[in-house]
């Protein structure tokens, strides 16, 4: 490309995009025109979304440029050469066959490396399934061993490297500390060391960037060669972020994904432990939100404080708007509440090390869920609201309950507010 | 509370001022099919939700904020990249400059295509999005270093 002013190139580009674009035209809503403002329900103003949907200029699209390598190419830079070992353990120390068991399990010999490890956290098929993501992430353990204290006992340090790790220059020095047995020619106890602030972080971008999905079980280990997939084509973008991205973005992403029903990268961002199982209580919260139809938005965030050893810990105090269908219901402008975030640089929202953000000081309209409470409490629903356990829960079949009991809480709320 | 008369006239004034902000900025952020798709529903929520929205200090950036939450949604049901390259674009636009914007994170795209596409001031894009003008600023300086990199222009 010949040089040129990129303010010239940008101004093009947005006087091309103006002639693509066409502009809503409130004329042309017919629920608009023809019905006053309607209340509760969502969803019914789909004439105007329909003009927009018909009137937008039917394109041809294209994915997003991905990094034009392929994985095969990134890891043929990364991995460490598959090894080649002496299969009879018995001719081998303790030690030797803790040197086996890392170089089968980190070069991809997956095989190698489920018949030298026999450990109570790890399936064979896990152990294999690891294998080859480490060998596609590039992964690399230096083992520091001190021992044998007793037979088979080792004491080492395990500094480990990977593709993600030299993308962002971080070197992991001394690394973990575990205690490591070999028992009978296995390795019966062994650590596998993991860098979780920087795969949580890759999740937070993915999330931010909109393209969570398939990125869902990359949080902890055993990986697998998909997350290795993701993280080796979202390498280049995902460092370029971790340079710029605020804060806020991570809790605008965290709060937008659990109030807008998106369980897999709302738990992800959460740091939620029972996951997205149809009982666990982060999926019962994200649906109760969802039925309600909830709308968050996050502004005026400011840094409160911040705690740095391997990745910050930062405090953020921000507010919070929150409304559903009640607040709609009820003629009520979104609550705003003021509190703190914890953000685990730059990954998962919390509220303090280790503590999820809904677990404490829960985003909501307080006075409405109240004010639902004592209307079902003195009337026909109490036994229903009662046996739900709504005071305490927030359910899908809470939720239900006030939507279809909305019109008549409505009308209380208005005389007894 | 406001007639349903004295409502519409008003929402008529707001739809006229906010529509084209919340569709470039939205196009901005999540590309031209999604973003004027955000663009609607975040006004037909407007629409159902008046008194909510006018009761927000910044309706405007409270909408935008609602149409990134819907956008997402959508997309989700559609498993498409937030932001899509057009892939027929006339002569006259340098052919690498929608994937290099494509490339940047959503917020310095936002930042940026606001700015230089669009010739918005600091003030608006603060205001819209919901920042300081500092982070405008800052996010600016970054993309549009980026962009200088990944075209390999100078100025």
């Amino acid at each position: 490309m010949k040089p040129h002013d990129l303010g010239d190139l940008m101004q093009e580009y947005g006087r091309h995009l103006e002639t693509q674009m066409t502009p809503l035209d409130l004329d042309q809503a017919s629920v608009y025109q023809a019905k006053p403002r309607p209340r509760a329900d969502t969803h019914r103003w789909m004439a105007v979304v329909s003009v927009a949907a018909v009137s937008v200029v039917i394109l041809v699209v294209v994915a997003l440029y991905l990094a034009s390598s392929s994985l095969e190419d990134e890891v043929a830079d990364t991995a460490p050469t598959p090894t080649t070992l002496a299969p009879d353990v018995e001719s081998m120390t303790d030690r030797e066959i803790i040197e086996a068991g890392v170089a089968a399990f980190y070069s991809g010999d997956g095989e190698r490396a489920a018949d030298l490890f026999e450990l109570p956290d790890r399936t064979d098929d896990e152990i294999r399934q690891e294998s080859v993501y480490q060998a596609a992430i590039g992964g690399r353990l230096t083992l520091n061993c001190i021992g044998p204290s007793t037979p088979g006992v080792f004491q080492c340090t395990t500094p480990y490297q990977n593709a993600l790790t030299d993308a962002i220059g971080y070197v992991d020095s001394p690394g973990d500390s575990d205690r490591f047995v070999v028992e009978d020619g296995v390795i019966t106890a062994f650590a596998f060391p993991e860098h979780s602030w920087i795969v949580v972080g890759m999740g937070s971008f993915l999330a931010s960037e909109g393209r969570f999905e398939g990125y869902e079980g990359c949080s902890i280990g055993p990986f697998s060669e998909v997350c290795a997939t993701i993280q080796m084509e979202n390498l280049d973008t995902w460092v370029e972020w971790r340079e710029d991205v605020e804060p806020i973005e991570i809790v605008e992403v965290a709060l937008e994904s659990w109030y807008g029903g998106d369980c897999e990268t709302a738990h992800f961002l959460s740091d939620s432990s029972n996951g997205c199982s149809t009982s666990s209580k982060a999926s019962q919260t994200i649906e109760y939100e969802s039925i309600l139809g909830a709308q968050v938005f996050v502004e005026n965030c400011e840094e409160t404080a911040r705690t740095s050893s391997t990745s910050d810990f930062i405090y953020l105090s921000c507010e919070v708007h929150y409304s559903n269908a009640m607040n709609n219901a009820a003629g009520k402008p979104p609550s705003v509440t003021t509190r703190e975030f914890g953000l685990w640089s730059p990954g998962w929202v919390l509220t303090g090390p280790g503590q999820p953000w809904y677990e404490v000081d829960y985003p909501e309209d307080i006075e409405l869920r109240e004010s639902f409470r004592r209307f079902a409490g003195g009337g026909e629903l109490q036994d229903e609201y009662a046996a739900a356990g709504c005071a305490l829960a927030r359910t899908p079949v809470c939720a239900n309950l006030i939507l279809d009991n909305l019109t008549d809480w409505a009308a209380w709320y208005e005389t007894n507010s | 509370m406001l007639t349903d008369r004295a409502e519409t006239r008003d929402f008529a004034e707001f739809f006229a001022e906010a529509e084209p902000r919340l569709r470039v900025a939205l196009v901005s952020s999540l590309g031209l099919e999604l973003g004027q798709e955000a663009s609607a529903e975040a006004l037909a929520f407007a629409w159902e939700n008046w008194e909510r929205v006018l009761a927000t200090r910044n309706p405007i950036g409270y909408l935008y904020g609602v149409g990134r939450n819907k956008a997402r949604a959508m997309n989700r049901r559609r498993s498409r990249p937030l932001f899509e390259v057009l892939s027929v674009d006339p002569p006259w636009v340098e052919p690498a400059l929608p994937g290099a914007l494509a490339r940047l994170s959503e917020r310095q795209r936002t930042v940026v295509m606001l700015l230089y596409c669009f010739d918005w001031t600091l003030s608006e894009v603060a205001e819209t999005l919901g920042t300081a003008k500092g982070t405008v600023q800052l996010h600016a300086r970054r993309a549009m270093s980026k962009l200088r990199a990944d075209l390999r222009v100078e100025s």
